[in-house]
């Protein structure tokens, strides 16, 4: 079976959720296939889970202070700085993936776990929908679902910084604010941390792109995004993720 | 007078995800709930008919009613239950 590869694209956060929900689009229509894509972000960002509150969960000013870009996801799940990582994003039909929520999470994260351990590294999956090497989070994951196609998109930690990420998200007390930097420096780690070396984007890339290959015994092509795609993304970044409305949703 | 009263209470589902609730109550009555968290629901737009199924029923008939509302149009709850929004309700009115 042939699923499509998008080549990496880096842009803004409120671009590469617009692509995503693009994609989404376009495969509930049939008009393109099984999608895998890589992604980084630029300029770096906050992305808040559809469900969370922007005011309570984000320092809007101080993100804007950085020059970070705050952005609402189409799917759930919690608040996520993406800086120094790349971004995988599948949109498959759920009788692939699995039609039970929670064997779609296990379904696709298989994907990455064996895609991390092609780099020499044991993870395993933890938790509704996040991955850990040795109890320590290197890659979370959300989902949504359209007319039997899954949306699934999620983080791989290339490198972690605890003290600029807790300086965007809302703490409860500012008194628990350094409790929090030190729990996040036991609770998360990196790829660049693990392999106690510099890994590029493009060699991460690589070995998830093995780890789908193996998981779903499938072959990728590498193809662009449709015009379709493209002029639908634009919509949906202008009329959506970019607007203050959708950011501030709830 | 303004007897419109506004409480907020996080509720940290054991082994699950953060439900963070803002509740108005005029009155004494629940007359607007927004629910928000890091949980997920399938499809999304149900949350919305969630709060309003919350603020529309008696407390002792929420459990029926929401649980029929989530059978009846096949709505998942990804990292919290209807017993845990009941628990972290029945906190907002304490």
């Amino acid at each position: 079976m042939k699923w499509r590869l998008i080549p990496l694209i880096e842009d803004s956060g409120a671009k590469q959720m617009a692509i995503d929900e693009a994609i989404l689009t376009a495969r509930v229509k049939h008009l393109v296939g099984n999608t895998v894509r890589f992604y980084t972000w630029k300029p770096a960002c906050v992305t808040i889970g559809y469900f969370q509150s922007l005011k309570m969960e984000v320092d809007v000013e101080k993100a804007e202070e950085l020059g970070i870009d705050v952005v609402r996801r189409y799917t759930g799940g919690g608040a996520v700085f993406h800086d120094k990582e790349l971004t995988y994003s599948v949109v498959i039909e759920d009788e692939i993936a699995g039609s039970e929520i929670l064997e779609s999470y296990r379904k696709i994260c298989s994907a990455i776990v064996n895609g991390i351990q092609k780099l020499g590294i044991r993870a395993e999956m933890a938790g509704i929908n996040d991955i850990v090497v040795n109890n320590r989070k290197i890659s979370g994951s959300a989902q949504t679902r359209r007319q039997g196609i899954v949306l699934q998109h999620g983080t791989l930690l290339l490198d972690v910084n605890p003290e600029l990420m807790f300086s965007l998200l809302k703490v409860p007390t500012e008194k628990i604010r350094d409790k929090l930097i030190s729990s996040a420096k036991q609770r998360v780690t990196s790829f660049n941390s693990e392999l106690g070396r510099q890994l590029s984007v493009e060699q991460l890339r690589l070995a998830m792109i093995k780890g789908f290959k193996q998981t779903f015994n499938i072959e990728f092509e590498v193809s662009t995004l449709t015009e379709f795609e493209k002029k639908l993304a634009a919509e949906l970044y202008k009329k959506k993720y970019s607007n203050t409305k959708w950011t501030g949703l709830r | 007078m303004d007897r419109t009263k506004i409480k907020q209470i996080d509720y940290k589902v054991p082994g699950g995800k953060l439900l963070r609730i803002k509740a108005e109550f005029k009155a004494n009555k629940l007359t607007k709930l927004d629910i928000t968290g890091d949980f997920f629901v399938y499809p999304e737009e149900a949350l919305f008919e969630i709060e309003k199924i919350l603020t529309s029923y008696h407390i002792s008939e929420l459990s029926a009613k929401l649980n029929s509302y989530l059978l009846e149009h096949e709505v998942k709850l990804i990292g919290f239950s209807v017993d845990d929004l009941l628990k972290a309700l029945k906190k907002l009115y304490h």
